[in-house]
This record gives C-alpha cells, structure tokens and sequence, in this order.
C-alpha cells in the first residue's frame, strides 16, 4: 500500500495493488513447508464404521470390556445423531463412511524401547518438522509424547516425571495400568452424547495422552504432546484426558501440523480437563494443520470438543493459537462448577486463502464468585471466513460471578469475512457479565508510520499484527510464544493490503 | 411442543381466509398467503426463537379468535399529550371519530381499505419491503389484516405536525388483531412520526407489520411505543429502507407483556444512509420481551449507532439479538451497537448476544454488551445524602433507561415515557420502590 489513502481508489487502477498482488500470488503458491508424506508401512483399517469396526479398535489395543461397552454405547448414541450446522462454515458432506477408523504404524509391533528403537524414518519425520525428539527433550527440558498417527511411539522423561508422581502416558496405556482413575473421569466432562462428534470421538477413540497431577503437586516440567495426521484418508481421533488433582498444577502444550492431502482428512477430537478443588491446569495449543490450496483444495476438518471443569478454587486456562485447518469448529470450555473457580480463554484464529473457522468458547458459570476472562483476536486474511462464537452463561446460583469479554477482529483483504455471534445468558442479578468487541483493519496511519521510520509494509503488518495479539502471546510458554509469532509472520507473508 | 407450533398455520390459515381486502392487495395477500402455507411456525430449535417460546400464544384462545368489531375510545391516560395529527386504529380498523387527519398536501394519510387509486402503487412498493419469507408472523399480517395505513410525504415537502398513529386493542372477548402501517418519506421529505400500541384486557393478540422507505436525503424521526397491557400478546415488525443520503432517528421503548416479540429489519440501501437507534424495554413480573435487531449495510459510506438499555424485575425475561451485517460492497462503513441491562430481582433474566458479520475490510464496527445490577456505590453514595434505599433504586434504575428517551425531539413525549417508566417501576418490577 504505496499512499495512504490508496484504498479509496479502485483496485484495478492502482499499480501498487498489482504489485502486491502479484507478491501475494508468490506467497500464497509457495508450498506448505510441513507438507510431506512418510513413507511407513500402516496397519490400516478399511473405510467404513460399524460395530465390529469399534470391536476390531478395542481388541487390537487389548481393551477391557467396559471400556468395548463404553464405545459401543457411544456409537449407539451416534447413530441417533446428526451433524450440527449451525455453525457458519460450509463444507461438502463429510461420508463417514469413506473413513478409515484405526491406524498405526506397522513397526509399533516391536515396542521400541528408547529412541534408538524407534523407526529411523519416523524420527526424520520429526526433524523435518524441527522437533528432533530427543534434543529437544534434552535442551528445553520438554517431555514429549509424539503421537505418530494414532498410536504413541515414544515417551521420554517418564523416569522424572515418574519421580514426582505425574502420570504421562498414552491413554490407551492408562486405561490398562490405571484403570480405575480412567473409569472414573473419561466421559465425565464430555459424555458420550454430548455432540455428534464427540460421540464419534467415544465410539472410535485411538489414543491420546494421558496425565494425572497427584495432589499438591506441581508438574517438573511443561507436558507436551505433537499430533500428526499421516496415513491418507485417516480420521485422527485423539482423546485426551488431564486430572489434576487438589492442589496441583501442570501447563500442557499442544502443537500439531500435518503433511500436505489432497483429500480432507476429518479430525474430531476431544480432550477433557479435570481441575480438582484447588488445582491449576494450563493448556495451550499452536494448531498448524494443512489448510487446503489456495482454491480450497484439501485440508483438514477440524471438529473438536475440548471442555474443562473447574472444582472449588480451581483455575482452567485455554490458550491458542490456530492458523491452520480448512474448517475449525473448535469451542475449548469451562464449567465453572466450584466456588472461587476461573476460567480463561485467550485465542488467537488466523485464516487465510478459503479457510474457514468458527471458534470461540464457553464459559458456565455454576459456582459463587466464580470468574472467567474471555480474549479472542481473529485475524482474517483473502478470501476466508473466520467467526467468533461464544456463551456466557451465568446460573441462578452464581453469585458475584464475573466475566469480561473482549473480542477483536482484524480483515486483511477485501473479501474477507470476520464474524461474532457472542451468546450472553445471565440469571443472577449480582453477576457483571461484560462483552465487547471491535473490528478494524490495519490501518492506513500505522501502516504510514512505520514506513515513515523506513519499516517496510510487510514487517509493519507483522508488527501490528503482532500487537493486535500480544494480550494472547503473552500467556503462552514462551518457546510457545516463539513458535506461535513465527507462525504467524510465515502465514501473513504477502498478505499486506 | 413442536405439534403445537405446526398446529398454528392452520389456525391462521382460517384467519386469514375470512378477511376480505380491496382488490389491488390481492396480489400481495396471495403472496402473504402462500408464504404463511409454506411456514412452519418456529419452535425452540429455531435459532431466532432460542429463548422465546410461542407455547404460550399458540395455546391462547386469542389467536384462533380471529379479529373482533368491537368499538372503544382510547384512554386519555393512554395517550401522550403531543401537537400532532393523530390517527387511532381500534382492533385493527380505521376509527375516524377519533382520528383528525391533515388536510394540506404535505402529508397525505389514507386508511388502506379506502385508498385512492394513486396511493395504491405507494402502498404496494411499501408492502413488498416486508420480509414475508423470513417471518411468519410479517406472512400472517399480510394474510389476515382487515385494513392499514398509508402515510406518504411527497418530495421535498416537510409535515407540519408530527403524526401520531395509534393502534389501540380492547375487549373482553379474545382476539386477535393485525396492525399494517405503511410510510413513504419521499426525496428530500420530512417526518416527524409516532407509532404507539396502547390496549387493556386480557388475551388479546397484536401482530403489527411496519414499512418504511426513506427515499434520497429524507429525514424521519420515528418513535415505537409500546407500553399495553401486560397481559397481551405483541408480536411486530419494521422494516426500514433507507436509501442515499437519508437519515433516521429511531426509538423503541416498551415494556413488557405475556409475550412481546419485535423484528426490526433495517437496510442501508444507498451510499451515506445514516440509521441512529435508541431503545428500552422494561420486563418485570410475568413478562416477556424479545428485541431482534437485524441491520444491513448494503452499500457504501453508511452509518448505524444503535444503544439498547434493558431493565429487568420480577420473573421477567429479556431477549436481544443485535446483528449488524456488512455486505462486501459496503466500504467505509461504520456501525455501533451497545447493549447494557441491569437485573432487579433473583428471579430475572436477560440473554442477549450483539452479532456482526462482516464481508469488507474497509469498515469500523464495535458492539459491546452487559449485563449488571444497580451499582451499589451509587446506591449508598445517595443513602449518605438521606436518600431511604427503596428511593435510591427507584432514582438509578430510572435514570438508566429514561437517558434513552431524554433527547426525543417530540415536544411532550419525553416526559410522558419517563412517566409511564417510573408506573412500571412502581406496579411490575418487584422492586421494594414499587409499593410506595
């Protein structure tokens, strides 16, 4: 943008705008960088759903019998269901049946066990990522739980984190060694009907990660699990269960990116949070998905139920970042159950090309004096769509709850959309409830400013942007925040209008 | 439930086929009537109907009444002491005794039923503004009403007077009564107009359509009162077009009733349309009130402020839906909205939700919406002035929503809402000011 007030003139006319048209092109034409195939042998289902689908699933991972039952009821209720449409994104039919519902790579049979077992090609897959396990586990002091498809294939720093008494493990693993803890919490936040794809998830569940806090504890380290989706037409269905019991703490990390499809590949995930009366739980997320060609070509269906429940003086908080997926319906929750419990959501949804998400929060308030902070910045960029969509809702009981709002959008690019559609429900007289939301665009005097100061309008865009979400970044783990900036320089290269 | 709500069609269906019109509406009420045989009435699930139910409508004897002759004055005490042409509908007829309409060529006001054959083509182009295909009750109206009217302002004239239109609904029998006003503001025209529901008695159904179309650089001031009894049921539209350059001042103040559901449908239709939108509801004991506000800017330049305040008592419920929709083309668009309601009681509750969809960069728009209770500084800050607390309540809850009516430019109409205000702080809010 040459003059400031280029944006008066008609586009056509303006040979900056070619100019930057043509930039944008470039950029958009260049390849998505994670986009790559591993070439590893998979033990692959074939496509369709059934209950004998769901008994191969549960044999195969040698599950007891209640958990078969558990999964079968939730087909059952599946069965009964339809998908939502509410939300404001639209996407061909997904066939349910062209799925391939399990999947794991072939050398697992071997249970590696340290790195030096694992397949070399799978730890490639990593590198090229830029996550080389086992450095990265050494230098930043970061356990991970790499799940490589659907099952895990390596854990690292068990040992430590066994020292302290946290569990960290494949859910699959726990529902065999913890049985009772599993028993008691999985479905507890999320019950098998909750929504369509949560009781998809239940059905056919794969794996996940498991954790659990004893009491009074703070977690050594930050927990962190990568998912990749890998083998073609494969549904990923994580489940994710973290128990914090009274007193204790953990900061979870989430960051996933996925090689290039053609193919949308459906992802419907559900990860539950169990924040006992005085305990601590941090999540955060950097998604990176594919998000499809710049013609809205592939990508990933993103379908996730993430909730929380906060017990007394318990504190739940989701941070994330989300640039990726073709289509995000992603609502990450809290039910603020216990007297004195927080809740937080600090949201940062890039989208850019065809991309579409509908995301946002829900925070019900149950409890006395229970709080929640609500700070969401969508970013739009081209030809997406990007909404905010978020509940509020305050019980009859729930005295001197409070919550505060605010929720920011940013379009890059004339065609693009940015929406919000906040829900506030109160019914207590003593609650504040308070919600605000503006939508701008990088405007035209910033941008002028920094050119001033010989910042050219790309660096300047990411800088503004970057300051649009700081309030964001700053709740991150800061490698995190490193990641989640860089993130979003790469994906705004070009996009200056 | 929802086979209640599919037995309504046929219940207004029948309604609709024994009201007679003039032949030149034919076309619009076959229209209106096609749209109501293809409507199935909304249920909870529907998304516009989240939060209010039409069970209890629907089970009431008002509906499958049909409309009733019976005649009535309107109350003084009903009426706002204004200078203005009035026009009084009672049950849904023309009443010409009490209706003083003006005579000189700036204003033209003509009942429907009677319509001189140059106003028809008015009236139609008016008539097609209404969403009949989105809602039900809009398709109702335009199938049942028995008569309506029709205010144009020729180009460039200015009325006088305000124009004060009544729709007034009595009896003790149930019925039901539709309600059609029709405005036409013409080119670089000027109006001044008030809109009021008045009514008593129980089981009584309004279902009001209003169409305004604000014509290149016209100015309307538009009031909507609504302050009937609370026993009745008010489900209303207005659909408002403003195209270049025109402006609108607009205010809604009501309160609430057993059921009371308001559709407004505003489009930004012309490059620099300018829409400002003030509005209050009070909803106390056993009422209900749902505001749905639907802004379109369409084109260019436009600019809409919109500022709600909600008060709420006793059991009752209120309902907003702010949506301000900005389509690709609308460049250099500005558009607010607030939203700020105080709960009274244990027992009151208010959903709202301030929606914007945006297809354009180019536009600055901000909603904010909360929800509170009286501040407890300001209470006690008035205590420490000898203020007793049933008086302190009465004097912050009132200046909260009265704010909304203040600037008014209808000489005497301020006052006589800050009154009918203060009657619903003393009769239905549950508040302890409200015995005194």
């Amino acid at each position: 943008m040459s003059e400031p007030s280029s944006h008066q003139a008609p586009r056509p006319a303006d040979p900056a705008g070619t100019e930057e048209a043509s930039h944008l092109d470039k950029v958009i034409a260049s390849s998505y960088e994670a986009g790559f195939v591993t070439a590893i042998e998979s033990e692959t289902l074939p496509p369709g759903l059934s209950e004998d689908v769901i008994r191969h699933i549960s044999a195969k991972k040698n599950e007891p019998a209640w958990l078969l039952d558990w999964r079968l009821a939730a087909f059952r209720r599946w069965q009964g269901m339809t998908e939502p449409t509410w939300a404001h994104v639209h996407y061909p039919a997904v066939d349910f049946n062209a799925v391939s519902y399990y999947s794991a790579p072939k050398s697992m049979k071997d249970h590696p066990k340290s790195l030096d077992e694992v397949d070399p090609e799978l730890l490639r897959t990593y590198e090229k990522l830029g996550i080389p396990l086992a450095e990265q586990a050494a230098l930043a002091g970061v356990a991970v739980d790499a799940v490589f498809d659907s099952v895990s294939v390596a854990t690292t720093f068990r040992g430590k984190l066994a020292e302290a008494g946290v569990i960290f493990c494949p859910i699959s693993e726990a529902v065999r060694e913890y049985p009772e803890l599993v028993q008691k919490y999985l479905g507890s936040v999320v019950p098998q009907g909750d929504n369509f794809y949560a009781a998809l998830n239940s059905a056919v569940f794969s794996d996940g990660s498991f954790v659990y806090i004893p009491k009074n504890t703070r977690c050594p380290m930050e927990l962190s699990t990568y998912f990749r989706i890998n083998e073609a037409k494969t549904g990923q269905f994580e489940r994710t269960l973290i128990i914090a019991d009274e007193g204790s703490y953990v900061s979870y990390l989430e960051g996933c990116t996925a090689p290039m499809r053609d193919e949308n590949q459906l992802h419907a995930a559900v990860v539950e949070l169990v924040a006992l009366p005085g305990a601590q739980i941090k999540y955060s997320t950097v998604q990176n998905w594919y998000p499809g060609d710049e013609h809205g070509r592939g990508g990933i269906y993103n379908f996730v139920t993430k909730r929380g429940v906060c017990h007394d003086n318990a504190r739940i908080s989701w941070t994330q970042v989300e640039t990726g997926s073709a289509i995000t319906w992603k609502y990450p929750s809290v039910v603020l159950k216990g007297d004195n419990s927080v809740g937080e959501f600090y949201s940062v949804a890039l989208t850019r090309n065809l991309q579409q998400a509908d995301t946002g929060t829900k925070m019900i308030h149950l409890g006395r004096n229970t709080r929640s902070t609500i700070v969401s910045k969508g970013i739009s960029v081209g030809r997406s769509s990007n909404a905010y969509r978020g509940l509020v809702r305050i019980s009859p009981r729930a005295e001197n709850a409070r919550n505060h709002t605010q929720c920011d959008s940013l379009l890059i690019g004339d065609a693009c959309g940015a929406h919000t559609f906040p829900y506030i429900e109160s019914r207590n007289p003593t609650a504040t409830v308070e919600h605000e939301a503006t939508t701008s665009r990088v405007s035209e005097d910033q941008l002028f400013l920094c050119r001033a100061r010989g910042i050219d309008a790309e660096k300047a865009v990411s800088m503004i942007v970057n300051g649009f979400c700081k309030e964001v970044f700053k709740e991150l783990p800061m490698e995190f925040a490193v990641e989640a900036g860089k993130l979003l320089e790469v994906s705004l290269e070009g996009s200056v209008g | 439930m929802s086979a209640d709500h599919d037995s309504l069609p046929a219940q207004a269906l029948a309604l609709a086929a024994s009201a007679t019109c003039p032949a030149w509406l034919a076309d619009y009420r076959a229209r209106a009537q096609r749209a109501l045989q293809d409507t199935a009435f909304p249920g909870r699930k529907a998304e516009a109907w989240k939060y209010t139910s039409l069970h209890a409508l629907t089970q009431s004897a008002a509906l499958a009444a049909g409309a009733t002759v019976s005649r009535a004055s309107v109350p003084a005490d009903d009426l706002p002491p204004l200078d203005a042409w009035r026009v009084v509908f009672v049950n849904g007829r023309y009443d010409a005794t009490q209706s003083s309409l003006p005579a000189g060529g700036e204003l033209i006001v003509a009942p429907l039923v009677s319509l001189p054959d140059a106003e028809q083509a008015h009236a139609r182009a008016l008539l097609a503004l209404t969403d009949t295909a989105r809602l039900p009750f809009a398709a109702l109206n335009g199938a049942a009403f028995a008569d309506g009217l029709l205010v144009r302002v020729p180009r460039g004239a200015t009325a006088g007077k305000p124009l004060h239109v009544v729709f007034h609904a009595t009896g003790d029998a149930p019925a039901t009564a539709q309600a059609c006003l029709l405005v036409s503001v013409e080119a670089q025209a000027s109006l001044t107009l008030v809109e009021q529901y008045t009514g008593h008695g129980d089981n009584l159904f309004t279902n009001a359509v209003t169409a305004i179309d604000l014509a290149r650089d016209a100015r309307l001031v538009h009031a909507r009162l609504d302050f009937a009894d609370h026993r009745q049921f008010h489900v209303g539209s207005l659909h408002l077009n403003l195209q270049g350059g025109s402006r609108c001042d607009a205010w809604q103040l009501m309160t609430g009733s057993r059921l009371k559901r308001t559709d407004l449908a505003c489009t930004l239709n012309g490059a620099g349309a300018e829409l400002a939108l003030k509005g209050a509801w009070l909803v106390g004991t056993d009422e209900h009130a749902d505001t749905q506000a639907r802004i379109d800017h369409a084109q260019p330049h436009g600019t809409s402020d919109q500022s709600w305040k909600g008060l709420v008592g006793g059991n009752g419920k209120a309902v907003f839906n702010g949506r301000i929709h900005i389509h690709p083309g609308a460049k250099q668009t500005s558009a607010e909205l607030v939203n700020n309601n105080l709960l009274l009681s244990a027992d009151a509750e208010v959903d709202t939700k301030p929606e914007l969809e945006i297809y354009n960069d180019d536009v600055k728009c901000s909603h904010g919406a909360t929800v509170g209770q009286l501040n407890e500084t300001g209470v006690f800050y008035l205590q420490s002035r000898g203020i007793a607390r049933p008086d302190a309540e009465l004097m912050l809850a009132l200046g909260f929503v009265n704010a909304m009516v203040d600037d008014v430019p209808v000489p005497g109409l301020a006052g006589w809402v800050h009154g009918r205000f203060a009657r619903w702080f003393a009769q239905r809010s549950g508040r302890p000011g409200g015995s005194r």
